[in-house]
């Protein structure tokens, strides 16, 4: 007897440990308010290379508070195909595809954009800028995030982590606590809120964490969280898994 | 008075229905999509047993006629919503709930339970049938073959007696409430196995979150009772299994096996060199029970 | 009462059914019933009766005669002289007990004993007669004696003859057995109406129960299977059948109500 279960388990959600907000995975996200009225063009990267272009208009006429940006989408899409057989519509208002190539998003200035990355290896990290930007005008990089920025991790591997903001030096510690497997189905914690302030973390002692529980980093100053392991739990010892070849059911 | 009388006792009734029962098989599959989950079954069954009694109304009674399940193969597939991250608020709106959301990752999927019930019986409750004397005229033969052209084609007529039911009662599975156990082992098996390479946190954290696995099951396929008593309800009145087998077994006994066939016209003498056989016709066969003996009359045309 | 109450399959067949098959048989397979010498079965000018049959039988081309060799004449041998005769049988008509299809002759000692069946059939023939001028063919002196030694026996010569046909009534009474899974008929009995002297009937009639039991055992022995349309219960392997015993019951076959009844008991 055979018994098939077809998951949408990515295994990077599981054998990337660790969480970095300049270079983003499938467990972290980005939360950034563009302020400014305008056209945006982002270039997505992996290490030195740019892997996407894509623009965001910033109207002040648009209704939309979010935009979500698949970082990982958007290379796949730009790898996939000519520039513009690789636009996909991303469902916002204003969204129109034309010849300039990228997908093209729209929100309102005083909306977010959310960055995350939907599978795959990730460790990308976007840099955006005004086109009409003056030349001085570096743009944003989300290497660094910037006041009012939010950067979200979840923690699956249970162990003991070490929280740094490599930009401020600030640092902390969590510790993400083994499943237990109870009567009742185990739902993830609501998700801890960090101010991340000159001054460091605003966090009285160890962080007590639930696995897959969220963290929501608030950047108050230029930052940079980076999230280790230093020392896994692998909980109780475990029967062994291996195959058990074919047994017939035995039927009382 | 009748050319010819034929009667057999109830004791060579039963050898005379013995046979075509043993002749009986079913096999059917079939598959179908219900809302939260989707299941297929395929099946194979023969009959064997039964208690048969001859009564004075002119009627054949059948009763606790066993049907074993050769195969009996169930699978259920439904959407395993397995362990759910993100999903919750990054910055909340004072008025309308949230802002920005952190979209929602699940470790889960469609899962299929196959069911191994081969070898459970069941048993027709009640099967009622009358004696059908039908004329078959093979539908090979041609307007202009007599009955010894037809014969030396392989096309003769024939007169056939069937069991014709009245009815036929077929009773449900009866699924063993241990079937609960192998569903919860299958589902636990089956998060276990996702991955050769899965790490133990990630498999604990999936059955952690689902909590009891029979709880989620039953959740998820929306069964109220007991699991082995939906199993059954699926199989005989979903799938209507047990409407399909009372008809395929009715249709067996009235239309497809009779209980008696012979030729007409009848060879009595043998053909040899140089000479035909010699048929006789057979007229007006009728046939009869009573709680005795079954009795088939017959004329000489 | 049961059919079966002492047996497990009974089969029985009433008088006027067995008459049918048999008229269906003279009609299907006429040379059984008619016996003649070439020269005469070609010519049916010289038939003593008419002859009834299936159009099957001639499509298929079944002879109407079984051809026998020529009667010889008595002193011929250079040549041999033969003639030809025809025996043909017309009508064949059974009565079970009680009898009531026909009236016995006295010398069978009517009425038909219980258990017992009689037979009412009617037997035409003829010997070939030549005419003067086909005896004059026969050469004066015969043949050389010696032409024998050097050519091989002699060729017989058939006499162009014309039947002389004759009926004869024939009444026998018999009863049934079974042997062997068979259904066996015996003549207890016959006698020919009307024809004397007593030495020519007693011969004649000797000769005739001859050829019915000849027939009636290498023929006319009819499987029980055959009795009962092949009934189902012969093809199951796991199922023996054999005649019911006496006791319980007294008379296997047994013929009365006019009808003749077979018992038959099964072992599984």
């Amino acid at each position: 007897m055979t018994t098939r279960l077809k998951t949408t388990l990515d295994p990077n959600l599981y054998t990337q440990i660790g969480l970095d907000s300049g270079s983003l995975t499938m467990l972290g996200t980005i939360v950034h308010q563009l302020g400014e009225p305008g056209e945006y063009r982002g270039a997505l990267h992996h290490g030195p290379d740019v892997k996407a272009v894509f623009f965001i208009l910033a109207d002040s006429n648009s209704p939309v508070a979010q935009v979500t940006v698949d970082l990982a989408g958007l290379e796949k899409a730009q790898s996939a195909a000519p520039a513009s057989d690789a636009e996909e519509w991303c469902g916002c208002a204003g969204d129109s595809k034309d010849s300039s190539g990228g997908k093209r998003y729209a929100v309102n200035p005083r909306g977010y954009v959310l960055f995350h990355v939907q599978g795959g290896q990730g460790g990308y990290y976007v840099h955006l800028r005004r086109i009409d930007a003056a030349e001085n005008d570096k743009g944003y990089d989300t290497r660094t995030l910037k006041n009012g920025d939010a950067f979200t991790a979840m923690i699956l591997r249970p162990g003991a982590y070490s929280i740094r903001n490599t930009l401020t030096k600030a640092v902390a510690e969590a510790v993400v606590r083994y499943p237990i497997i109870g009567d009742k189905p185990y739902v993830p914690p609501a998700p801890v809120r960090i101010e991340c302030t000159a001054n460091g973390f605003d966090i009285k002692g160890r962080l007590d964490l639930g696995v897959g529980q969220g963290l929501v980093f608030n950047a108050r100053t230029d930052s940079r969280i980076e999230i280790k392991l230093e020392k896994p739990d692998d909980g109780p010892r475990r029967p062994n898994r291996g195959r058990t070849g074919f047994q017939k059911v035995q039927l009382a | 008075m009748s050319h010819i009388t034929i009667a057999a006792s109830s004791n060579a009734f039963v050898q005379l229905f013995n046979k075509i029962r043993d002749n009986f098989t079913f096999s059917k599959s079939d598959s179908g999509s219900f809302g939260p989950f989707s299941a297929s079954y395929s099946v194979a069954m023969h009959l064997e047993g039964g208690n048969i009694q001859l009564n004075n109304d002119d009627t054949v009674e059948v009763k606790h006629l066993k049907i074993v399940w050769d195969t009996l193969k169930v699978e259920v597939c439904f959407n395993l919503p397995g362990f759910c991250i993100g999903g919750w608020c990054i910055i909340p709106d004072p008025w309308n709930g949230c802002l920005v959301g952190v979209p929602k990752i699940c470790i889960g999927g469609p899962i299929c339970v196959p069911l191994d019930l081969s070898g459970l019986v069941s048993e027709v409750n009640d099967l009622k049938a009358n004696l059908k004397p039908v004329y078959f005229v093979d539908p090979a033969r041609t307007a202009g073959e007599s009955d010894l052209d037809a014969e030396f084609a392989g096309h003769p007529n024939k007169w056939r007696i069937f069991l014709d039911p009245v009815f036929v009662h077929v009773d449900p599975i009866d699924i063993p409430a241990s079937i609960a156990n192998i569903i919860e082992n299958i589902v636990r098996d089956a998060i276990e196995n996702m991955f050769p390479v899965l790490p133990g946190f990630i498999v604990d954290a999936l059955l952690a979150a689902i909590g009891p696995i029979l709880d989620l099951v039953k959740g998820l396929l929306g069964i109220v009772g007991d699991i082995n008593d939906w199993l059954t309800d699926l199989l005989m009145n979903t799938f209507d299994l047990l409407g399909i087998i009372e008809t395929a077994i009715a249709d067996y006994f009235a239309a497809k096996t009779p209980i008696y066939e012979f030729e007409d016209p009848y060879p009595v003498l043998d053909a040899g060199p140089g000479l035909i056989p010699v048929k006789i016709p057979i007229r007006n066969l009728a046939s009869h029970v009573n709680s005795k003996e079954m009795i088939v009359t017959a004329d000489v045309g | 009462m049961a059919f079966t109450d002492n047996c497990e399959l009974f089969a029985s067949v009433h008088e006027d059914g067995v008459n049918r098959v048999i008229n269906h048989i003279r009609r299907q397979r006429p040379s059984w019933f008619n016996y003649a010498t070439a020269d005469i079965a070609s010519n049916r000018e010289l038939w003593c009766s008419k002859i009834d049959v299936t159009s099957d039988v001639v499509k298929y081309k079944n002879s109407f005669f079984t051809i026998l060799p020529p009667l010889p004449i008595l002193g011929a041998d250079s040549p041999p002289i033969g003639i030809g005769f025809i025996a043909q049988l017309t009508k064949a008509l059974i009565d079970f007990h009680p009898g009531n299809k026909f009236s016995l002759p006295p010398q069978l000692s009517p009425p038909l004993q219980p258990q017992h069946f009689a037979l009412d059939f009617q037997v035409c023939g003829g010997l070939g007669c030549a005419s003067e001028k086909e005896l004059e063919q026969i050469p004066i002196g015969g043949t050389s004696p010696n032409a024998a030694t050097f050519e091989g026996p002699k060729t017989q010569v058939v006499l162009r003859t014309q039947p002389i046909c004759f009926c004869l009534e024939v009444f026998a009474t018999g009863h049934f057995t079974l042997e062997n899974g068979f259904l066996l008929g015996h003549v207890d009995g016959i006698e020919i109406v009307d024809i004397t002297p007593d030495g020519l009937e007693s011969n004649l009639e000797c000769y005739l129960k001859m050829c019915v039991t000849a027939v009636l055992r290498e023929k006319l022995a009819i499987q029980m299977e055959k009795l009962t349309l092949s009934f189902p219960l012969f093809d199951i392997a796991t199922v023996t059948l054999s005649p019911s015993p006496n006791p319980p019951v007294p008379n296997n076959p047994a013929v009365e109500e006019d009808q003749l009844k077979i018992f038959i008991k099964m072992t599984v």
